[in-house]
């Protein structure tokens, strides 16, 4: 594991990491959240159908609203984790260059 | 007039034609307009004894027309439609269309079956054993075995909020399902009362004109007690296994399919509504056509209380998820932050 002076990193285990286990666990929440998101689209109060004494009080709209609350609290960390991934990637990317840098320094220094 | 026209009963819920089709509900009206129709008015009632046919009678002041019914009817200010009342306020929900495809409580299903695979991870199954995943959670925190610092200490405290979140949004989601399977089945429920209540009606008036019985026979009919708040303990309840996931660590099995993880809501609110109904000992007495037929109106309101009663707290527990609905987590890290200033996680710098 390289070690600089604020952080360590096994990058082929952080890249294999990433790769096999981040990444698909992201995008099996994506998968999710997409299939739920069509209940944004589904009124309630269509289901219940005609209630003219309003004897089911406000149980069609607080459904509804939770139901939306739901999808876009999904589609919120989605869009987080999406974020988050991409971020690992380029921290990947970063550290590589990083210690792709410090092996050229140090192979520059030794062929002196 | 006597209402046997299938027309006149449209609307109604499936349920009230279950069995002999309208053959109740016919029956119902028929003793509707027994105990309604206007004194002289012309009444049809196949099965009566009394049938309340207006009679000619020849007198010695030439013929005059009669009805058989006795003096408490017609009862005031009613009409046939009012014996279903009840019945059309609980028929707007298309139960059916609650647990369809692409329907809200199979779609949050699907939802919870996807956060707690998330959460628990996913076990490959014997028939596909490169299936399975892991979790979102545990994934991060394999990471965080190859990788320390600064930056991994914020996703660290970032991967803890994700699992707060989820945990937090299955329960919200396990609440919300149970609200609609409770729901279903109060409603199903305050139909087989209404149907028990007609059929109990129907056999009062019948022991009544058969005029064989003794006057204090009653006709029970089931009770449905209002309990809404109580359905989510009664065994069906989403509630219990989000626990159970998150407390546990309890994997939900996705392999055999959701309809064997979850039952569809059928078959739940079915099973549920049968708990909420009981033999009860509400009658409605024989003693008088007046008195039954009021005896059932009774109780018919009643029901629709009842209802109204047992949807409130499903209500409240909506709202109460609502109130303390929690946001998900913003990322410690992004793209475009180490785009903007990427030397965050350079060596010396973190």
């Amino acid at each position: 594991m390289a070690d600089g002076q604020g952080y360590a990193v096994d990058l082929d285990a952080f890249q294999q990491v990433l790769r096999e286990h981040v990444d698909p666990a992201v995008d099996h929440f994506r998968v999710g959240a997409d299939a739920v998101r069509p209940i944004r689209d589904i009124s309630t109060a269509g289901l219940i159908g005609p209630d003219p004494e309003h004897l089911y009080g406000d149980f069609a709209p607080q459904a509804d609203a939770l139901q939306n609350r739901i999808v876009a609290a999904h589609d919120g960390l989605r869009d987080s984790l999406q974020q988050l991934s991409e971020a690992l990637w380029e921290a990947y990317r970063v550290y590589a260059k990083t210690e792709q840098a410090h092996a050229s320094r140090l192979t520059s220094v030794y062929e002196r | 007039m006597v209402n046997t026209d299938p027309e006149f009963f449209a609307g109604l819920a499936e349920e009230f034609f279950e069995g002999d089709g309208i053959h109740l509900l016919t029956d119902v009206a028929n003793w509707a307009d027994l105990c309604t129709a206007p004194r002289g008015t012309p009444v049809q009632h196949p099965d009566s004894g009394i049938n309340n046919q207006v009679y000619r009678e020849e007198t010695a002041m030439g013929p005059s027309a009669f009805d058989n019914r006795p003096a408490t009817l017609p009862m005031a200010n009613l009409a046939i439609e009012n014996f279903f009342t009840a019945a059309r306020l609980l028929s707007g929900p298309v139960l059916a269309d609650f647990g369809a495809e692409g329907a809200p409580h199979r779609l949050l299903q699907g939802a919870f079956v996807n956060l707690g695979t998330n959460l628990t991870n996913r076990p490959g199954g014997e028939t596909d054993p490169d299936g399975g995943m892991m979790g979102l959670h545990d994934a991060l925190e394999r990471l965080f075995d190859h990788w320390r610092g600064d930056a991994a200490e914020a996703c660290k405290d970032y991967a803890g909020a994700i699992y707060t979140f989820m945990a937090h949004e299955l329960a919200v989601i396990a609440a919300l399902v149970d609200a609609i399977t409770a729901y279903s089945s109060i409603v199903l429920a305050g139909r087989k009362r209404l149907i028990g209540l007609m059929r109990a009606f129907v056999g009062a008036m019948r022991a009544k004109e058969a005029e064989d019985v003794a006057n204090a026979q009653q006709f029970p009919w089931g009770l449905v007690f209002a309990a809404g708040a109580m359905l989510v303990t009664m065994g069906f309840g989403l509630a219990a296994v989000a626990t159970a996931v998150v407390a546990e660590g309890t994997e939900i099995a996705v392999a055999a399919g959701l309809n064997e993880v979850l039952p569809p809501l059928a078959s739940m609110v079915a099973t549920t509504a049968d708990k909420l109904l009981d033999g009860g000992d509400k009658t409605i007495p024989a003693t008088d056509y007046a008195v039954a037929a009021q005896a059932y109106l009774d109780a018919a309101n009643q029901v629709v209380d009842d209802t109204r009663a047992a949807v409130e707290p499903l209500t409240k527990q909506i709202t109460d998820a609502l109130d303390r609905f929690m946001d998900p987590p913003a990322p410690p890290l992004t793209k475009v932050k180490f785009e903007a200033d990427n030397h965050s996680l350079e060596p010396g710098t973190t």
